[in-house]
């Protein structure tokens, strides 16, 4: 197991917006989280990343607690969370971007020199934008920077929240093939989706997160064969 | 809801025993009477002006940090009136007409401008004022400052009376706005202004009635300020500094409430105190240090304002 | 009176420029901290009169030479304020920032009234001044406008290309996203406002040179960052640069004018072009 939590109880401003959260991301595995909007998927990625502290239960990461450890501790120990919307540093370029996707070995110009060419060959485009300011990239192109930063810090686990968010078809696909490459890379991954269908497709298990509780667990393909998912989620 | 009336009458009940012991204050005789009084009367002044402001920054959400134009105005007008020798009635009403002129400008400006925006205008033209009360000198003497003519001088016992009543009245209308619609209004703006405009609510009109209710408040105690200190200097009623202790007591006490400024005197009183004790002299400076930092300890203890302990207690309880 | 010829225009104009550079410096420290950082600051003013304050003394007292003086300022101001902002302000409410600030600004304030007294003091320098085509240019202010410029385009320069630099204004524009690539945002944070604190030290530094000091005018001066940092656009430190000349030169061209209502003109217009322009001369284009 490489990351585990149980009985995650989380609330905002009073209100329950997790309750008795119990999941598992094994070595190697990509997880998909689906759920409705609002149902506190994105709540679960900020918690798990140090942003939100939870009420209570546990999250171990390498068989160590980590909630309650700020977030960029957190991220040190190889936890990364790409979240919603990219979140970019509009007023720097793409190289800048990257770089400090690195802030946490920055003196270690060499690791941080091959961590770079390995973005750089997953996105040949950032390559060729690297002195260009991120703002003028556009909405797929910034995803892979998203990506490619979240990257730099070295993650065992890569954390990708609402991935496909307003993006065109072909590169959501393409996407997604970059992250099954990473997983046979042996990285492991924990994704949240509204795209339900190609998700769980690519996905080894999968949860469905229901009004702040799991309400499903399986394998990607049996949730996609499943009456309710397919009903709720998936429009059919 | 049954609580609520309940807990208004508690506040009430709790209220009666002080009042009463106030009223009844000025006729005992000790020696210290005339400074004790002097001290309640400084904190009342402030009480009302942070009440002033407090409709404003409170409940409107309009901060603003030129206060003490409200105030310096008042008692500018006030004493220019007086020195005509008219009734004190009339100076009042001369000083809050010209008030409800500024208050006005204010009111529309804070339709225009925003947050801390709003914040510099105001204080831009206190700062005005100010330099005009100083460079202004064949109006106002500049520096020197004006002085009240000796026949409209009143004894200690009734200008304690004075302040007492208006401390009374001021929190008592504060109260009746916070519930009248006029409260409604001005919260809703606080809260959500684009959303108040969307539902049909004049946002310039309630902008400008918080604006020209806040400043006549603050103008009565300006002029009630001339009553008391007999002069006006540029110094004393228009600085930054007089708008600081204002904000101060405001929150200290507890922001956007009613009994918080109440509560905010406690400061005033302990300020006026170390400085009656250690002022002048030798250690001129030491009060203003004494103060500052028991200021900074409040603020980081009690965020929320002295008013957080009682609400506290209540919610133990 | 004077006759207003073309070079003795020009040297009240480009005077006031000078003057305005150092105005420009400080207002570009306090626009950091207001418009970048989040902080108001109430206790600005005051700290630039301390500053004042140290370097009369250092020039008239002390005699310990002017380059460890600047380096131990800049240290005790760098770590004073570190300090200040890490248990004080950081994970405040603004509110609760606006009212700390006044109590640290009250101490320091009465503080210098106690030890120094409140009776102004100068340096009494006498400027040299170089002539072109009778302009009369005073030297020790064309020499605060290059230093003043040049601090500012350090600032600029360390933002930009260091990695502290960065880190900022990655924090500046994203805390929480910081966070997530291993930034502790709050530390930063802290840094960063002790970095606009060594700025304002050197404006103190600058302004006793050229005025005089008394325990008051930490609230002048506070007035005065607020209104050039307003009028620059919030958080637009070329644009409070810019503001500050401007406001030089109107100060020279006011008192001009009027010396008697040159101040009143002065808030008349900061009060017009607040309502006019709220957002400032120089408002930044992504600010919505």
């Amino acid at each position: 197991m490489l990351l585990s939590i149980s009985s995650l109880d989380v609330d905002i401003k009073g209100l329950n917006i997790l309750r008795g959260i119990d999941m598992v991301v094994n070595e190697g595995e990509i997880v998909v989280v689906v759920g409705s909007n609002g149902a506190g998927k994105s709540t679960l990625m900020r918690t798990i990343s140090g942003l939100i502290r939870p009420l209570s239960g546990v999250i171990e990461f390498e068989g160590r607690q980590i909630q309650g450890v700020p977030p960029y501790e957190i991220t040190k120990r190889g936890v990364c969370l790409v979240p919603e919307g990219r979140m970019l540093f509009h007023d720097m370029t793409v190289g800048e971007n990257l770089q400090l996707g690195a802030y946490h070995y920055r003196k270690d110009g060499a690791r941080l020199q091959k961590n770079m060419d390995y973005v750089f060959g997953l996105f040949p485009v950032l390559d060729k934008y690297r002195d260009r300011k991120s703002s003028t990239l556009s909405g797929g192109e910034q995803q892979m920077l998203s990506i490619g930063r979240g990257l730099m810090s070295g993650p065992k686990i890569l954390m990708l929240d609402e991935l496909s968010l307003g993006l065109a078809k072909n590169i959501i696909d393409m996407l997604l093939r970059i992250v099954k490459q990473l997983n046979s890379g042996g990285m492991s991954i924990l994704m949240v989706e509204q795209n339900v269908r190609q998700a769980l497709r690519i996905a080894d298990r999968a949860y469905v997160l229901d009004n702040g509780r799991i309400t499903l667990e399986g394998k990607g393909d049996e949730l996609l064969g499943n009456e309710h998912v397919q009903k709720a989620y998936m429009g059919l | 809801m049954g609580g609520k009336a309940k807990d208004f009458l508690m506040g009430n009940k709790a209220v009666i025993v002080p009042l009463l012991i106030l009223i009844a204050l000025p006729l005992v005789q000790i020696d210290i009477m005339a400074f004790i009084l002097n001290l309640l009367i400084v904190s009342f002044m402030y009480v009302c002006l942070a009440q002033s402001w407090n409709i404003l920054a409170g409940f409107c959400g309009l901060l603003s940090m030129g206060h003490c134009a409200f105030f310096g105005l008042g008692a500018y007008i006030t004493i220019m009136v007086l020195n005509l020798h008219l009734n004190i009635v009339w100076a009042i009403l001369a000083a809050a007409a010209a008030n409800m002129a500024l208050a006005y400008i204010v009111g529309a400006i804070s339709v225009r401008v925003k947050d801390i925006f709003f914040a510099m205008v105001t204080l831009a033209l206190a700062q005005l004022l100010y330099n005009l009360s100083m460079q202004w000198v064949e109006v106002t003497r500049g520096p020197r400052g004006l002085i009240m003519p000796q026949i409209y001088m009143m004894d200690r016992q009734t200008l304690f009376y004075i302040a007492l009543a208006m401390t009374a009245l001021f929190v008592f209308a504060i109260h009746v706005i916070r519930e009248s619609r006029m409260g409604t209004m001005f919260v809703a703006l606080r809260e959500n202004e684009d959303l108040a405009k969307s539902l049909g609510v004049n946002v310039a009109k309630w902008k400008i009635a918080a604006s020209v209710v806040s400043a006549v408040m603050a103008s009565l105690v300006g002029s009630y300020y001339v009553l008391y200190i007999r002069s006006v200097q540029p110094p004393a009623v228009f600085t930054f500094n007089v708008t600081m202790k204002i904000m101060i007591v405001a929150f200290v006490g507890g922001k956007g409430t009613v009994k918080g400024p109440l509560l905010g005197a406690v400061i005033i009183i302990l300020d006026e105190l170390i400085r009656g004790w250690l002022g002048g002299g030798r250690y001129s400076g030491l009060p203003g240090i004494i103060y500052g930092i028991i200021l900074a300890l409040v603020i980081l203890f009690l965020p929320n304002g002295l008013i957080s302990i009682f609400r506290g207690r209540r919610k133990a309880a | 009176m004077f006759n207003l010829d073309f070079p003795s225009v020009m040297t009240i104009l480009i005077n006031g420029l000078c003057t305005g550079g150092v105005y420009g410096l400080f207002a570009s420290s306090f626009t950091f901290q207001c418009g970048s950082l989040n902080i108001t600051d109430f206790s600005f003013g005051s700290w630039l009169m301390l500053a004042m304050y140290l370097t009369f003394f250092m020039y008239t007292g002390w005699q310990t030479g002017i380059v460890p003086f600047v380096i131990l300022l800049f240290l005790c101001y760098f770590t004073i304020s570190f300090l200040i902002s890490r248990f004080m302000l950081s994970k405040r409410d603004e509110f609760t920032n606006m009212i700390i600030t006044m109590g640290i600004s009250l101490i320091i304030q009465n503080a210098a009234t106690l030890l120094f007294s409140s009776s102004p003091r100068s340096l009494g320098i006498i400027e040299r001044t170089i002539s072109i085509g009778g302009v009369q240019i005073m030297q020790t202010r064309l020499i605060m406008l290059v230093l003043s410029a040049a601090i500012l385009i350090g600032f600029h320069a360390f933002l930009k290309r260091t990695w502290t630099g960065k880190t900022i204004r990655a924090v500046i524009q994203r805390k929480e996203m910081a966070y997530l690539i291993g930034i502790n945002s709050d530390r930063v944070k802290n840094v960063a406002f002790a970095v606009s604190y060594v700025m304002l030290s050197a404006s103190g530094i600058m302004l006793i040179v050229l005025f005089s000091v008394e325990p008051t005018i930490g609230g002048f001066y506070q007035m005065m960052s607020f209104l050039i940092c307003i009028i620059g656009g919030l958080g637009n430190l070329k644009g409070a640069f810019f503001s500050g000349l401007l406001v030089g030169v109107l100060i020279a061209v006011l008192n001009m004018m009027s010396s008697q209502f040159a101040m009143v003109l002065l808030f008349l217009i900061f009060a017009i072009i607040l309502v006019v322009r709220p957002r400032g001369l120089f408002a930044l284009k992504s600010r919505s």
